[in-house]
């Protein structure tokens, strides 16, 4: 018998496996039996014989090669008939020939047929053998198969007894699988487990049930494991078995209790947690959320799991966003964020960042989803105030009128303009176009006489000598006319490079202003020349006589010395006396004279450090013999200590020359006649000086009209004295008031501030 | 130069006038004193001295004429000149109605100055003599007893000796050696001159006043 292992060979294949020596041995009985047939004459027919060679090569010839030797057989008796005619009749011979020729023709059909059935019968044979080794093999794969699988399969009958196992059950349980068969389930579950669930897995197997359920395993040590397990019932033949595939969950369960645990401390820490934190299970079930969410929402624990539609919880306007973004089949397994109005208790909504991040375990299945929120109402309304700002920055910026501009110094000092802002069209009538990467273009519109300044300024800011220059200069427009701008520029220095940022404003109209101020300026300059001449003019007599003094004391010290010099002998030492008083005298004639002229000359003096006591004194001499002829008493209380003042000596002169005029007119007809000027430094940094006088007075309600240009109560007066020396005190930036007396009389006070140092001198 | 032992005071406000005009007349012999007001001028002490005041018309405070008006008030006469910077007539009338010696407009000649100074200190050293001989007068006068008083104002005011006897109920000759003590005593040299002398000193008879 062959090994089932070698293979299957065709079973005509076995028909030619006949020895050898019996095929010679076949040949040699044909040769022999038509030497026989040949040689002998015998009445009897030798070749009949032949049918046994047919037999013989039937056995390992197949079946056409068994023709063949039949048909080769026919063939030798026939022959053998004919080279050896029979002795005795003829008739004899042919009858013995066609004997064995149809003995021969039985026998190969008969042998033919025999060996037809004898292949089917062996091929049907050499099939069930192979029908029973494969079976066999599967039988061992599919042992092994259930051996190594990593569940526990266990089988038992409906009586409750255990009658297979497979390997990993019996390693998990600690029991050979000759110990395991025979037991009972009862015997290897967990003895903490339920009796009822144990009997109900019962009743739903007999049920014919298809089942999961978990539950506890008990080891031979007695310890115990947990398990999934899937049971059903199935029949062979008219046995019931039932089957139970368990699995070890120990670790799936161990992960479960950690993230539990997690959870808890997760839970924990996310009461306290200042955002809102909401966990759901892998299919979205609300499991928790923490308390700064409930109480944003103003629900329990409960009411949040038991609403159902999760849109609820949004502002309407965003429902339909969240639906076509958020609540999505892709975004269904992924982390992702999202912003939306969040219902609070109140029913208002609040701007919150959400983040949904599902959290998964080692096998990458999500476990639980965690949503977060972040209050952003703020951040949102930050964001659309900035919004609106820049919107406003953007429509201020359209409508600036200022040409906002930039250019760029390399290493090799070369100017690129890199922007001019819109603006620049309406000042220059050019666009920005025109003017970018050609620093020459800007200067060629620069009025021929600005130029060189403008070129000098560039020259200091791309030097580095000034980081900020500004300039007033002209442009020419294309359309032939003239603006006024303003133009400054800083500086920024990075590494070689050099920035300039510059804003160019047109100023034609300030300038046109400025123009039509210096105008009123000259006109008001005039009206105060004017106003200088005319009280200059009420007090010639009293000039001619301070200036008639010092000529009295020239006169007479003149004579002295001349007297002195005639004696006998000369008296020198008083000569020299006399000499030098004549030399102060003159100049103090000469400076009174000065002073008037500084009075009613026409142009402004620059400003300078003044001091006012020095200045009045000056005007109250010219003033002192109006004053003694007008029987006035003029007291000076100056503060010693006072401080300077920036301001032009003639102006103010004028101003304290109008106070005294008006204040000596006053107290023409009254009965006391004091003038007390008195000067001051207050403590706010102003130099105050007050003029009062105990005259008329004025009406109370004359107040302001006394300021009016043309106001007056006199009727010789121009009225313009208080109107030009308060605009003479507002541009030294001081003030002028007047304010009635306690007793008679008012006093004219004004203020202007101290001088400082570092304070411009030409100011104007 | 017996007038230039005068001192000559000099009332200005403005130092140029004060030390020119002072300059001026110490040049010419004078002594000088200087005020720079009227009322600096009041608190000098009196001196027994003939002189003169140059004063200025227009003085802060107290003017020219005020210390004019309040010197005479004050029977302090000494005799003034004005001074002052531009001629006034009625403030010149005034003051010479007052008894200014002169009005003098500034600036003046030294002529002019001088002038007036020594016609000034000439008014003043008359006033002064006869002030000195009325003092020396009522010296006298004082000296006699208060019979010789009465005895000499009945005497000037021209009773004889008889009727002078009988008005006072003493005896003629008691009157006669009376009015030979009172004519000593008087330095009076005739009646006529005891009668002068009475008149300076306004003494007039009880009889009659």
């Amino acid at each position: 018998m062959p090994d089932i292992n070698s293979g299957n060979p065709k079973v005509s294949d076995r028909v030619t496996t006949s020895p050898l020596w019996f095929r010679v041995a076949t040949v040699l009985l044909a040769a022999a039996i038509f030497v026989a047939d040949t040689a002998t004459d015998f009445e009897v027919s030798v070749s009949v014989l032949y049918v046994i060679v047919v037999l013989m090569a039937s056995r390992f010839l197949h079946r056409r090669g068994t023709v063949y030797v039949a048909v080769a057989c026919v063939g030798l008796a026939v022959v053998s008939a004919i080279l050896t005619p029979p002795q005795g009749k003829a008739f004899t011979g042919v009858a013995n020939t066609l004997i064995s020729v149809a003995a021969i023709a039985v026998t190969t059909f008969l042998v033919l047929h025999s060996q037809a059935r004898e292949l089917l019968l062996r091929e049907q044979i050499e099939e069930r053998k192979r029908a029973e080794e494969g079976l066999r093999a599967s039988e061992g794969r599919f042992r092994m198969l259930v051996d190594h699988a990593a569940d526990l399969i266990l089988l038992r009958t409906e009586d409750g007894k255990l009658v297979d196992v497979n390997q990993h059950a019996c390693e998990k349980l600690g029991y050979t699988r000759d110990e395991l068969i025979g037991m009972t389930p009862r015997d290897i579950v967990d003895p903490n487990e339920d009796p009822a669930h144990f009997r109900s897995v019962g009743e739903r197997l007999n049920a014919g049930e298809v089942f999961s359920f978990e539950s506890g395993f008990l080891r031979k040590d007695g310890s115990v494991f947990p398990a999934e397990v899937r049971v059903r019932p199935f029949s062979q033949g008219n046995q019931r078995f039932f089957l139970a595939i368990a699995r070890d969950i120990t670790e799936r369960k161990q992960a479960e209790e950690r993230i539990r645990q997690q959870e808890i401390e997760q839970r924990q820490v996310l009461e306290f947690a200042p955002q809102l934190v909401a966990v759901f299970g892998p299919d979205r079930k609300r499991l928790y959320a923490n308390r700064p969410s409930l109480d944003y929402l103003g629900l329990s624990l409960e009411e949040w799991q038991g609403i159902s539609d999760p849109l609820w919880f949004f502002h309407p306007d965003d429902r339909e966003r969240l639906t076509k973004d958020v609540y999505t089949e892709e975004r269904s397994d992924v982390p992702h964020e999202f912003e939306a109005r969040f219902r609070g208790k109140d029913g208002t909504h609040r701007w919150f960042l959400f983040r949904d991040n599902p959290l998964r375990d080692e096998q990458g299945r999500i476990q639980r989803w965690y949503l977060s929120a972040t209050d952003i109402e703020d951040r949102k309304r930050a964001e659309e105030q900035l919004r609106s700002t820049a919107d406003e920055l953007q429509r201020v910026m359209a409508s600036i009128s200022d040409c906002l501009w930039s250019a760029e110094i390399d290493e090799n000092w070369k100017w690129t303009y890199r922007h001019y802002s819109p603006a620049v069209e309406k000042i220059t009538g050019r666009p920005p176009s025109f003017f970018v990467h050609d620093p020459a273009t800007w200067i060629g519109l620069v009025h021929p006489d600005d130029r060189e300044q403008i070129l000098k300024d560039f020259q200091l800011l791309a030097s580095g000598q000034s980081e900020h220059e500004e300039g007033e200069y002209r442009i020419l427009r294309p359309d032939g006319e003239i603006r006024w701008v303003r133009d400054s520029a800083t500086v920024t220095r990075s590494g070689q490079r050099l920035r300039i940022d510059g804003v160019v404003s047109d100023i034609t109209d300030r300038k046109r202003a400025e123009q039509e101020r210096n105008k009123l300026h000259e006109l008001e300059a005039t009206l105060s020349h004017i106003n200088r001449v005319s009280v200059m003019g009420e007090m010639t007599a009293s000039i001619a006589h301070e200036i008639n003094q010092p000529l009295s004391g020239v006169v007479s010290n003149g004579s002295a010395c001349l007297r002195w010099l005639s004696g006998e002998p000369p008296n020198l030492e008083e000569a020299r006396e006399a000499a030098r008083r004549i030399v102060r005298d003159g100049k103090r004639a000469g400076e009174i004279i000065a002073r008037v002229r500084a009075l009613v000359r026409k142009t402004a003096a620059p400003r300078t450090k003044l001091d006012l006591n020095e200045t009045i004194k000056e005007i109250i001499s010219l003033v002192t013999d109006e004053a003694k002829k007008r029987r006035i008493t003029v007291r000076t209380e100056f503060a010693d200590d006072l401080a300077p003042v920036l301001g032009d000596r003639v102006q103010l002169q004028q101003v304290v020359l109008n106070i005294v005029m008006n204040a000596m007119d006053a107290m023409t007809d009254t009965a006391s006649r004091l003038l007390v000027i008195v000067t001051h430094s207050d403590a706010a940094g102003q130099v105050q000086v007050a003029v009062r006088d105990t005259g008329a007075g004025f009406d109370p309600d004359a107040t302001e009209k006394i300021f009016e240009p043309f106001y007056s109560t006199k009727s010789d007066g121009m009225g313009m004295g208080l109107s030009i020396s308060r605009s003479i005190i507002q541009s030294h930036g001081g003030r002028l008031s007047v304010a009635a007396n306690e007793g008679a009389g008012v006093t004219v006070q004004f203020t202007i501030p101290e001088f400082k140092v570092g304070a411009s001198l030409d100011r104007t | 130069m017996t007038e230039r032992d005068a001192i000559v005071a000099i009332v200005d406000d403005d130092p140029a006038i004060r030390e020119g005009v002072s300059g001026l007349l110490r040049s010419a012999g004078w002594r000088v004193e200087t005020f720079g007001s009227a009322e600096e001028f009041l608190g000098r002490p009196n001196v027994d001295t003939p002189s003169c005041l140059l004063l200025d018309l227009q003085l802060p405070e107290l003017s020219g004429l005020d210390l004019q008006k309040w010197l005479t008030e004050a029977k302090l006469d000494i005799p003034i000149v004005f001074i002052t910077g531009h001629g006034n007539i009625p403030a010149s009338v005034q003051a010479i109605k007052a008894g200014a010696v002169e009005f003098l407009t500034k600036p003046f000649d030294e002529q002019q100055l001088f002038h007036a100074i020594s016609e000034a200190v000439e008014v003043d050293r008359g006033a002064r003599e006869h002030r000195a001989e009325l003092r020396q007068l009522r010296v006298r006068y004082d000296s006699l007893t208060p019979r010789e008083q009465e005895v000499m104002r009945e005497v000037v005011s021209g009773l004889l000796n008889k009727q002078v006897a009988s008005e006072l109920d003493i005896s003629e000759f008691t009157v006669k050696v009376h009015r030979g003590q009172v004519m000593r005593k008087m330095h009076a040299d005739s009646l006529a001159d005891l009668v002068r002398m009475a008149e300076k000193l306004g003494i007039r008879s009880s009889k009659n006043s």
